[in-house]
């Protein structure tokens, strides 16, 4: 484990769990039979998307290995997609409904994050140091 | 093209979820007011029941005006609705409403206004007429739109009242309705307070290909409103089908035969099914926005399938990638694995 990965476990396993609380609550709202438009479930999609890769990057950083700073940078690019498809849509157009607000909401808490995430986990990977085992 | 029917279903999609305290006023059939007068609509509502071409149409409404004339005791409006076939027209009950509310969780309130304008012959068949209620009802087969007015004319002066207006907006109105072969004109006099009062719906039950509702009518006024409209189905409402009429399917889950028929006997003995769709579906804008009718039709729609594909792609890809990556990371470990497995 380099100096990079606390940070990019830090960072990957808040916005994991805040990422898999905005779709669960979306998912949820859908069940009561509300139509979410394409947009929403789109950023959903990708919201979750970050989410399972973030949590999976946390293991494989812990036993210290080196394609978990791929996966907490793919959850990074993930929560990244997800945010600008509801940004770009709010920009374009308005908010009308809640679960809309929330997709944003969230990838507005989550963008530094997500930023830093990115960040860490490419320093992390060009900084990594393979472990030798060497067997006699 | 394609590009551009895939962004008005998505803009379809965007502008009401249920949830959200929307303020759907509904404006689901023509309203000619015959003072120049301001007429507003508090919570005017409407339930739509389908199956094997055979609809259930109830409609209500609460008309009010505003700045009621001191020397008009009453204000009155003509409704108007052109239907495909000849309608059996029986009096309904608030309560449908008020159970289709509590299933949906929605809230309506409305409000438009008409345009004062001036008004402007063939044959034409008076084949119902009856008061129920608050209601003087007349079902007209007519060929022509001028026809129409002529009655129209005749019918108030016969009440004792003015000349409506608009009635240039309906002879135009009644003729592409004429011309789509919508011949069944039914005219509903009520009158009018200067408060809200909630008149009991009417049920119109006629053999329809589609699940029609007239939204065309609503064009003869002007003025910014809402429609919200609450269809029962076998199946589920193909939004392709919606798409043309400018409507949004904002709720659309399965109910059970009971909460159905805790809103309407009628309506639940339309199907045979144990679970109905219940579908709400929503309009908000300038009545004169409005340039098609909703023909719908019901089944499997690809459209159906959409918000799912858009969730589960991204999730697959990550899948697929965590996948990988620990395939990778883990490869001796499976190659002792399967080694292991091998040897025993």
């Amino acid at each position: 484990m380099n100096k990079y990965s606390p940070i990019t476990i830090a960072l990957a396993t808040s916005t994991s769990i805040l990422m898999s609380i905005a779709a669960t609550t979306i998912i949820f709202i859908s069940q009561t039979g509300q139509i979410l438009p394409f947009k929403v479930w789109l950023t959903t999609g990708f919201y979750s998307a970050s989410s399972i890769t973030g949590f999976a990057s946390i293991l494989l950083l812990l036993k210290k290995k080196r394609f978990g700073n791929i996966l907490a940078l793919s959850s990074a690019i993930f929560g990244l997609t997800g945010f600008s498809i509801i940004f770009i849509s709010a920009f374009i157009g308005t908010l009308k409904t809640r679960s809309e607000v929330l997709m944003l909401a969230v990838g507005g808490l989550s963008f530094i994050f997500l930023m830093l995430i990115m960040v860490s986990s490419i320093m992390g990977f060009e900084n990594y140091k393979p472990q030798h085992q060497h067997k006699t | 093209m394609r590009l551009m029917k895939w962004k008005a279903f998505w803009l379809a999609f965007l502008v009401f979820s249920i949830s959200l305290s929307a303020q759907p006023a509904l404006c689901d059939r023509g309203v000619i007011p015959i003072e120049p007068a301001v007429i507003y609509q508090g919570g005017q509502l409407a339930a739509i029941a389908w199956r094997d071409g055979e609809e259930i149409l109830i409609v209500s409404t609460s008309l009010y005006v505003r700045d009621m004339p001191l020397a008009t005791p009453k204000i009155y409006a003509l409704e108007f609705i052109p239907l495909p076939s000849m309608p059996e027209v029986r009096e309904g009950d608030l309560n449908v409403f008020k159970v289709l509310e509590s299933l949906t969780r929605t809230v309506q309130t409305v409000f438009y206004e008409p345009e004062l304008r001036e008004s402007s012959s063939k044959t034409i068949e008076v084949i119902y007429h009856e008061v129920i209620g608050a209601h003087e009802v007349n079902v007209l087969k007519a060929d022509g739109g001028e026809a129409v007015v002529e009655w129209v004319l005749k019918f108030l002066s016969s009440r004792g009242l003015p000349e409506p207006q608009m009635l240039e907006k309906l002879s135009n109105t009644v003729d592409s309705y004429l011309a789509e072969g919508y011949s069944y004109l039914v005219f509903d006099l009520v009158s009018l307070s200067t408060t809200p009062k909630t008149v009991k719906p009417l049920v119109y039950r006629f053999r329809s290909e589609k699940i029609y509702y007239p939204l065309k009518a609503s064009s003869i006024v002007g003025g910014y409103s809402s429609i919200a409209l609450y269809i029962l189905t076998a199946d589920r409402v193909k939004p392709e089908s919606v798409e043309a009429s400018g409507l949004k399917i904002a709720f659309e889950a399965r109910v059970s035969r009971e909460d159905v028929e805790k809103a309407d006997e009628r309506l639940v003995g339309f199907f045979s099914e144990d679970v109905i769709w219940l579908t709400v579906l929503t309009w908000s804008g300038y009545l004169s926005e409005l340039t098609g009718d909703l023909r719908a039709e019901i089944g499997f729609s690809i459209m159906h399938l959409m918000n799912e594909l858009a969730f589960s792609i991204p999730v697959s890809a990550a899948l697929a990638l965590t996948a990988l990556a620990y395939t990778y990371e883990f490869r001796d470990v499976l190659k002792k694995t399967l080694r292991r497995s091998k040897s025993n």
